[in-house]
């Protein structure tokens, strides 16, 4: 039994050392993540308010002043302006200083009294699929507010005829209703919030799956496996020894990246350190055995390099960071399930950003793939130790 | 091992090889670069097995070493197979954690194997920064560090000076004296000269297998004296001597005569000399380099015959 330890704590140690000797990867390893994270917090600023330029006619009788037009939905809809004439809205349009004309019509009124429905003219320039949805959503209260500007002109026209004590305020005629809505959420939505959590699982999975990845290859690279086969270590010790030392070491970056997201970008964390811990150890465990088995799975470093890419990769598009998972077809999204990240995003934001797992079921699923994946790891460890020609 | 073979996608690498590597015994497993040495000893680690034939590592099989018995191994690969990133230190200690040596022995065990291959100086040293001779010398001391019954040292000359290599030999005969086994693999054919056993290697077959004295012998056909005279002479009378197996005359004036043990025939082959009234410029025993003993073993294996037979040494042995 002691002697089974010195030998995984000798692996141990070795895997530390040899990873905090090469000054280059120390610097991708620890500098890397957290210069990622703050520069991902520090520069992100969202997307910018959209900014409309409403064109009101002289003649119209609407109000030239455009906060009468204000949706009230700063950092989402700014209204820059208005001018009397389409054709000054549209320089303004190709000149950049806006991203949407909203144009009411000349004598809306005056058709209106004859039976006419009017149009209010709405024109974009974009080829971003996400600023055209944007857009588009914001069209429509855009109009609406145009039109309750317009329905108001003729309520006063109206009012004006009646005598009565109790004449009703035309705008309130205009917009009887007004919606109040509430988020229950616990926390205010915050895209580096919610993203930094995403971004903070992302950079923890591949920094563990690059540490096993590399691991192993090294072993074989350096040719030790013909050493390690006549010694009396077993496979359990030397993926134990492995498996420790990245954990330390991913573990210690985590901590750190966890502190500057909490610290330094104002990231909420409202579950128990525990929770949180619990996690993220798993997605450490299950990123690791993921990088063991890919190692073993190849036969070189540029191999294993190229696949831990592609992991990179997938988990960036079906993870959830980049595209809402439920965006895609429902077998992807059963795909997706399978990467560690996709469930430690899901349980991160909850955790920081709600205080609860709304799907713990996930901690069962990382728990799995992180056992699964060590198994799988630990039978193609023993297989390549066993492996003769 | 016995009998053995070993293919490689078709390729023979070893064709019936047997020898044993008796308890105690400095083997040398000697033969030019691509002869089949590595796979020779791989198969002892069980890193290969055998195509056909029997092979066993302290009484086990190779592929199927208990751990008990994995730890009485000491392994030196040919390639440098350290970690650039550790001191010289760790990676003593490393390998000596491998073989589940505890804190206190480790410690100990570490400053003696540094100190016996004389790197101890160097012990906080980066192993990447260590010479060639250095880091084999370092390796020897990985294999050593957990005093293993039988060491398996594949090339640990290759590489070195000569004097880095006199001092390899020096520590290797001083492991057989403390009662280890030893089998060393090496392409300098001169280094027989060192081993109790020498197992001669190319082409993947074992040429000979036996003491260094005894190699010489089967090159030889026996062993030699070299006679040189002045004067007409055929040497017929040579010949009927008691001990003598063969005589080759190489003209003028020089014999080599092939006997069973020179030290009892030379004075009857200097008496005989004096008798037939010849005058004797010099008699000698012959004792040809291992290289030479080498290169007319595999002369006489290329050419189909016996070595170790009773057939004449090489012709190229002969030369004047």
């Amino acid at each position: 039994m002691l002697k089974a330890a010195t030998r995984a704590f000798a692996v141990v140690g070795k895997e530390l050392l040899v990873v905090l000797r090469r000054p280059s990867a120390l610097a991708t390893l620890v500098v890397g993540p957290v210069v990622i994270l703050a520069v991902f917090g520090l520069s992100y600023t969202g997307q910018p308010p959209i900014r409309a330029m409403l064109v009101v006619p002289a003649a119209s009788g609407l109000p030239t002043d455009a906060r009468a037009y204000d949706l009230n939905q700063p950092g989402v809809l700014q209204i820059v302006g208005t001018q009397s004439t389409l054709a000054s809205a549209r320089q303004a349009l190709a000149a950049g200083d806006a991203d949407i004309i909203v144009a009411a019509p000349d004598n809306a009124v005056q058709q209106l009294l004859h039976g006419k429905q009017v149009a209010i003219q709405i024109e974009y320039d974009t080829v971003n699929p996400y600023q055209h949805a944007v857009i588009s959503r914001l069209a429509e209260p855009l109009a609406a507010r145009v039109n309750e500007k317009i329905v108001g002109q003729i309520v006063a026209m109206a009012g004006s005829q009646v005598s009565s004590s109790n004449k009703p305020d035309p705008n309130l005629i205009a917009a009887p209703t007004r919606a109040e809505t509430r988020d229950l959420a616990p926390t205010e939505p915050k895209l580096i919030a919610f993203y930094g959590v995403a971004v903070l699982a992302l950079i923890v999975q591949h920094l563990g799956l690059t540490l096993g990845a590399l691991s192993m290859n090294g072993d074989r690279r350096l040719g030790m496996l013909a050493l390690l086969r006549v010694a009396p270590i077993s496979a359990l010790e030397l993926i134990t020894g492995k498996y420790v030392a990245f954990v330390i070491l991913t573990g210690a970056i985590t901590g750190a990246l966890v502190m500057l997201m909490t610290r330094a970008m104002g990231v909420p964390m409202l579950a128990p350190v525990g929770s949180v811990t619990a996690l993220l150890l798993l997605l450490i465990l299950a990123s690791v055995g993921l990088g063991l088995v890919l190692s073993l799975v190849t036969s070189s470093e540029s191999q294993v390099i190229q696949l831990a890419l592609l992991a990179l990769l997938a988990s960036v598009f079906f993870g959830g960071l980049a595209i809402d998972l439920s965006q895609f077809a429902p077998p992807l999204q059963a795909a997706a399930q399978f990467l560690p990240v996709t469930e430690a995003t899901r349980l991160g934001q909850d955790l920081f950003l709600r205080g609860v797992a709304t799907e713990p079921w996930r901690f069962g699923a990382l728990a799995a793939m992180a056992a699964g994946l060590t198994i799988v790891a630990l039978v193609l460890l023993r297989q390549e130790l066993m492996r003769r020609r | 091992m016995e009998r053995v073979r070993k293919d490689f996608n078709g390729v023979r690498a070893l064709e019936d090889v047997t020898f044993a590597v008796p308890r105690g015994a400095l083997v040398g497993v000697i033969g030019p670069s691509g002869a089949g040495k590595t796979t020779a000893i791989s198969l002892f680690t069980g890193n290969l097995v055998p195509t056909r034939g029997v092979v066993r590592t302290l009484g086990e099989e190779p592929l199927r070493l208990r751990r008990r018995t994995r730890e009485r191994i000491g392994l030196m690969p040919q390639r440098f197979t350290l970690y650039p990133e550790l001191t010289t230190s760790e990676n003593v200690d490393f390998f000596a954690s491998l073989f589940g040596l505890l804190a206190w022995r480790r410690r100990r065990r570490t400053r003696e194997a540094l100190q016996l291959v004389e790197l101890w100086g160097v012990r906080n040293r980066m192993t990447a920064k260590l010479s060639g001779g250095m880091q084999r010398r370092l390796q020897l001391a990985c294999a050593l560090v957990h005093e293993p019954e039988l060491l398996i040292l594949d090339e640990p000359t290759a590489g070195l000076d000569p004097l880095l290599r006199q001092g390899v030999w020096r520590e290797l005969i001083q492991q057989r004296e403390r009662g280890r086994t030893v089998v060393v693999t090496t392409q300098y054919v001169v280094d027989a000269e060192h081993c109790d056993l020498v197992a001669l290697i190319a082409d993947g077959r074992l040429l000979a297998f036996g003491p260094p004295r005894d190699l010489r012998r089967m090159a030889l056909g026996g062993e030699v004296v070299q006679v040189e005279v002045d004067g007409a002479w055929h040497g017929d009378e040579l010949e009927a001597l008691a001990g003598v197996r063969h005589l080759h005359r190489i003209p003028p004036g020089r014999f080599w005569v092939v006997v069973d043990n020179a030290g009892e025939v030379t004075p009857a082959v200097v008496e005989t000399v004096r008798r037939v009234g010849v005058e004797v410029v010099s008699v000698r025993e012959y004792r040809p380099s291992f290289d030479e003993i080498f290169a007319a073993l595999v002369h006489r294996d290329r050419e189909g015959q016996e070595v170790g037979g009773a057939a004449a040494p090489a012709a190229f042995l002969l030369r004047p």
